[in-house]
Parts: C-alpha cells; sequence; structure tokens
C-alpha cells in the first residue's frame, strides 16, 4: 500500500466516526440538505489536505467542526448582510426572552399535576418537537447549543471551533436555551400538549434565601 | 473538637439560578460549585429546577445521538469526496 492509500484509508477510518455529527452540524448551519452536503465535502476537502498536520488525534473531531465552521464562513460570506439583518431582528426577539423559564412556566400553568408536573412534560416533549424549535433557534445560538447539548464540547472547545472569547460562547448558550425554552413551550401549546389537572399539594420548606415556597417570587416572561 | 468543616457562604435563588447552566455543563468549580451545591441541597425549588434544566438538556443531547447513516453507504461518500483530490 502506497502512502497516499495509506493516508486515505486512515482518515477514511477517522472521518467515518463523526460524519453523521459534520452532517448534523451542517445542517444546523445551512438549514438545507444541499448546501449541507456540500459544506460536509469541503470540509473533508480541506481536512484531507491538511490531515499530515494533525498532531493529537484526540482533537480530532473539535479540528474538524472547526475546518466546518470556517467553511460556512468563508463560503456563505456573501450572505452575511441577509445574516446582518436577521440577527438584529433576533436580538429584538431575544430580549423579551431574556428570563423565560420552561419550569416556572410550566408550574404555574395548568400542566399541574400531583407529582412531579415539570418532569411529564419533558416526557411528553417529542424527539420532533425539539428538533423543530432547535431548528428555529438563530443560527450562532443554535451552533454553540447544538455543540454543547448535542456533541458534547466543553465551553473552551467551542470557544475555539466558532473563534469567540468563551464569554460569548457562555451568553450563546444561556440564550440559546431561553429561546428554546420559550419555542418548547409555545410548541407544546399549539399541540395541545396536557396533563390532567390536579391541584397541585403546597409542601411548605424553608430555602437558603429565608423565604417559604409561596413567598418566593420567581420572575418569567409568558 | 474544633470543627474543620468550610463554611460555605449561603446564595439565594436569583443567584442559584444565574449559575444552572455553568453547572449542568459541568464548567462551574470550586467555591463558586459548592454554593451552588449548598443551595439545592436546601432549597426545594431550586432543586427541581436544575434537575428540569438536567432532564431537557439530556433530551436535547438524544438528537446528537441519531445516526441513521450506514457505514458502507458513508465509506462511498468518503471515497467519492476524496477522488476529487488531485493527489488521488
Amino acid at each position: 500500500m502506497n502512502h497516499t492509500e495509506d493516508k486515505k484509508k486512515k482518515f477514511t477510518t477517522i472521518v467515518l466516526k463523526h460524519f453523521s455529527a459534520l452532517k448534523r452540524f451542517a445542517y444546523s448551519l445551512c438549514k438545507n440538505e444541499f448546501d449541507a452536503d456540500d459544506l460536509v465535502s469541503e470540509t473533508i476537502l480541506k481536512a484531507y489536505e491538511n490531515f499530515e498536520r494533525v498532531k493529537d488525534e484526540s482533537k480530532i473531531k473539535q479540528w474538524l467542526f472547526r475546518i466546518l465552521n470556517n467553511q460556512f464562513i468563508s463560503t456563505y460570506r456573501r450572505r452575511k448582510k441577509i445574516v446582518a439583518i436577521e440577527s438584529r431582528e433576533n436580538n429584538n426577539i431575544n430580549q423579551d426572552l431574556e428570563s423565560f423559564s420552561l419550569f416556572e412556566a410550566v408550574a404555574k400553568s395548568d400542566f399541574v399535576e400531583e407529582g412531579n408536573p415539570e418532569k411529564k412534560f419533558i416526557s411528553k416533549l417529542t424527539q420532533k418537537i425539539i428538533e423543530n424549535a432547535v431548528s428555529e433557534l438563530p443560527e450562532q445560538f443554535r451552533a454553540a447549543l447544538i455543540l454543547s447539548d448535542m456533541e458534547n464540547f466543553s465551553y473552551t472547545e467551542i470557544s475555539q471551533i466558532l473563534k469567540v472569547p468563551i464569554g460569548t460562547v457562555r451568553s450563546r448558550i444561556a440564550r440559546a436555551r431561553n429561546i428554546l425554552q420559550k419555542k418548547l413551550w409555545l410548541q407544546a401549546r399549539e399541540l395541545g400538549i396536557k396533563i390532567s389537572k390536579t391541584p397541585k399539594q403546597k409542601v411548605e420548606y424553608t430555602c437558603t434565601c429565608g423565604k417559604e415556597e409561596n413567598e418566593i417570587i420567581h420572575t418569567t416572561t409568558i | 473538637m474544633k470543627n474543620l468543616q468550610k463554611k460555605v457562604a449561603p446564595i439565594d435563588c436569583e443567584e442559584a439560578v444565574r449559575r444552572f447552566n455553568y453547572f449542568i455543563d459541568n464548567y462551574i468549580k470550586g467555591k463558586a460549585k459548592e454554593e451552588l451545591v449548598h443551595h439545592i441541597a436546601d432549597c426545594r425549588h431550586c432543586f427541581e429546577r436544575i434537575e428540569f434544566e438536567q432532564m431537557l438538556k439530556a433530551k436535547i443531547s438524544l438528537l446528537g445521538k441519531s445516526n441513521s447513516a450506514n457505514e458502507k453507504e458513508t465509506k462511498n461518500i468518503i471515497k467519492k469526496i476524496l477522488s476529487k483530490t488531485y493527489m488521488s
């Protein structure tokens, strides 16, 4: 086996492990199969060209994702104006969602049931509902959330993949979760997800902030 | 006997909620983590809320576990992509 064949075989074995994840991330950025396939192809070609420079194989997944993100930025740069307008619009929407908590929304709604209505609510969320809500997130928040929650990258790794400071990663993930929770809440209500209504038992307890359950005010914007 | 147990400064629910994301993402460490753990051990509301956030994250992570691609098919796709290289 010559050097090129050997390199191709080794490269294919590695890429094979991460192919589905790359495709998922590409699709989440492009939002259509055709562009996502192109983006993955470009990523693989670029990675292959630079494969011999890889020193730490334990970071291959992170490296592939970084190439994919770079390719996405450079290939879709001409769409920047559209993205900028979209992100300005999203910023306005997001300001309203800053403090939304799905937990609080469920607890205060008629999804109330003895036991744990919040857990029951989660169990009723199908993968399709979650997938739709994730796909509707603004691009930069969606990317950060997918890298964190689906691909299990750390904040530091995400910061290196997306080439943004860790503080930005933290705030993008936090905002992504807020928006996602609001979307899940709206979708669940639209789909009529409901748990039988029974008055919730009041249990008194004291928390460290020195207030009883009924006195704690958790602000939320539903 | 002298009590050597470290005292943990109490934090309120608002502060605890601010640290939830860092906790479920395993980003919080040291004193900040201790304070949060101490708070959720005493505050049922925050305990239930953080549990809810963890469950939701676990549910989202399942989207990343779906691997519908067939290995042989994927190998062929990669082979086809690599055939475009001038080195082939």
